[in-house]
């Protein structure tokens, strides 16, 4: 099939234009990965920071939810123990 | 002598990754029965840890030489009773609250505060394991926190819904989990000591019984559920159990049911749950450098849970009349009964007329319940952030 290709090629003398085309579109290719790599890299060490900050985040909104769930149960009982106390008296 | 080479091909595959899990084993085992810290886990683990580990064990799944799958019993425990609905652990709760009598926690309702304060270990360890190994993501270091929850089916039910299956991670949580709730004598007293001086522990605390009825018994399991279904309904499953159990505890008409969920089925779920686990413990990823960092940050997590709960009694007291002893705030860990006889023991060391283990009591079941919320609000919060 290459074989074809490049006869196909040769028969219609543009050798050089197809050498040039290849060139640039491996030389795209490669400033194309090194842009992903650079990209990943600079994902890479903001990953730290932004994955502490989400724990953080959830040291807050977990301790927060935590204490309204308490307080609300709490709350609960200190009624239901009223009116306990209400019968009594 | 070629004709019995097969009696030493479980010799050549040894390597010393199963000679440290051995090794594991055998001191599991040790302090289950000699010093019996939380023997009814430890034992089942350590002597799984050795059964999955030996060479070519049928306890774990083997693909034969002509390609054929045997199940071994141990992979089909996990993947039946953890892997597919966390029924062990889930099941357990039920036993658990069975056997708890919320009443002093009912009678002095401010100390449900001590629950939530001595939960902070979790999250401290949830931000040092993401600083001290930056290669874990918000799932492995939220895993590794719930240690904090000194409580060992919440540790598994997290662990496991937050990591990949079979994870080795799960099986050092599980380790570290249990061995510190067995090491809460130890790891606590120094840990109250370092922020509490000799007066603070030796403050005296009245507790007037206040009898609490029988309808507040049989509604606050109903209640509870409702309110952690609407804040945090992740919860719901362990919370719900928990209160399930608690609620045929107090019925009053489900005497033989409440006996049996204390009793049979506790054991029967935790036999299997320990040997279960083991599952987790293979050599060949267990004996890892991140197990010992697991360790490290499952001690720091409890040390931290008692931080808070000790912090929150000391912020209180700043504004009440009758003072508090901090060290009611240290027993609000999960860990039950082992931190209330912690903070009583230490109280009449200081002072031998101090009684404070009611309160202590009060503040350790609300620990309970508050670590099995935190449980599912780390699963919620994880979810919605990750």
């Amino acid at each position: 099939m290459n074989n074809e290709l490049v006869s196909a090629a040769v028969d219609n003398s543009s050798v050089e234009s197809i050498e040039v085309s290849s060139e640039e579109i491996v030389s795209s290719e490669e400033v194309v990965s090194s842009e992903e790599v650079y990209a990943s890299v600079e994902v890479s060490t903001e990953a730290p920071d932004d994955s502490v900050m989400d724990g953080v985040k959830i040291l807050g909104k977990g301790m927060g939810a935590l204490f309204v769930a308490m307080i609300l149960i709490m709350l609960t009982t200190m009624i239901m123990n009223s009116f306990k106390s209400k019968k009594k008296d | 002598m070629e004709f019995f080479s097969f009696l030493w091909q479980g010799f050549g595959e040894i390597s010393w990754q199963h000679l440290v899990m051995y090794l594991i084993g055998a001191a599991l085992i040790y302090v289950a029965i000699k010093k019996e810290y939380e023997p009814a886990l430890l034992l089942p683990m350590g002597f799984g840890a050795i059964l999955v580990n030996l060479p070519l064990t049928s306890a774990v799944t083997q693909t034969l030489s002509n390609g054929e799958e045997v199940t071994g019993i141990i992979e089909w425990l996990f993947n039946v009773g953890i892997n597919a609905s966390e029924a062990l652990p889930v099941l357990l709760f039920i036993g658990i609250g069975a056997m708890i009598d919320f009443g002093p926690l009912l009678s002095k309702p401010i100390l449900f505060l001590f629950g939530a304060a001595a939960q902070l270990g979790i999250f401290i360890a949830l931000i040092a394991s993401l600083l001290i190994y930056p290669e874990w993501g918000l799932n492995e270091a939220a895993s590794v926190g719930i240690i904090g929850a000194a409580d060992g089916p919440t540790a598994i039910l997290v662990s496991h819904q937050l990591l990949e299956h079979g994870s080795p991670l799960i099986g050092a949580i599980a380790v570290a989990a249990y061995s510190y709730m067995a090491l809460v004598p130890i790891v606590q007293p120094m840990a109250i000591k370092l922020i509490t001086t000799k007066k603070e522990r030796a403050i005296t605390m009245k507790y007037e019984a206040s009898s609490v009825s029988k309808t507040t018994r049989i509604l606050f399991p109903i209640l509870t559920t409702i309110i952690v279904g609407f804040i945090a309904p992740s919860s719901v499953s362990l919370v719900g159990f928990l209160m399930f159990g608690n609620l045929i505890r107090e019925c009053g008409v489900l005497q033989t049911m409440s006996e049996t969920a204390q009793n049979a089925l506790t054991n029967l779920i935790t036999l299997l749950l320990g040997i279960t686990i083991s599952f987790s413990m293979r050599a060949e990823e267990f004996v890892t450098i991140e197990t010992l960092i697991v360790m490290v940050i499952g001690l720091a997590a409890f040390v931290f849970d008692t931080f808070g709960g000790i912090l929150l009694a000391k912020f209180m007291n700043l504004f009440a009349k009758e003072k508090m002893n901090p060290m009611i705030g240290a027993a609000g860990i999960s860990a039950f009964p082992m931190a209330s006889r912690v903070a009583q023991k230490m109280a009449q060391e200081e002072n031998p007329g101090t009684i404070i283990i009611m309160h202590a009591a009060g503040a350790n079941v609300a620990g309970q319940i508050a670590s099995a919320i935190a449980g599912g609000l780390i699963i919620q919060l994880v979810r919605s952030i990750g």
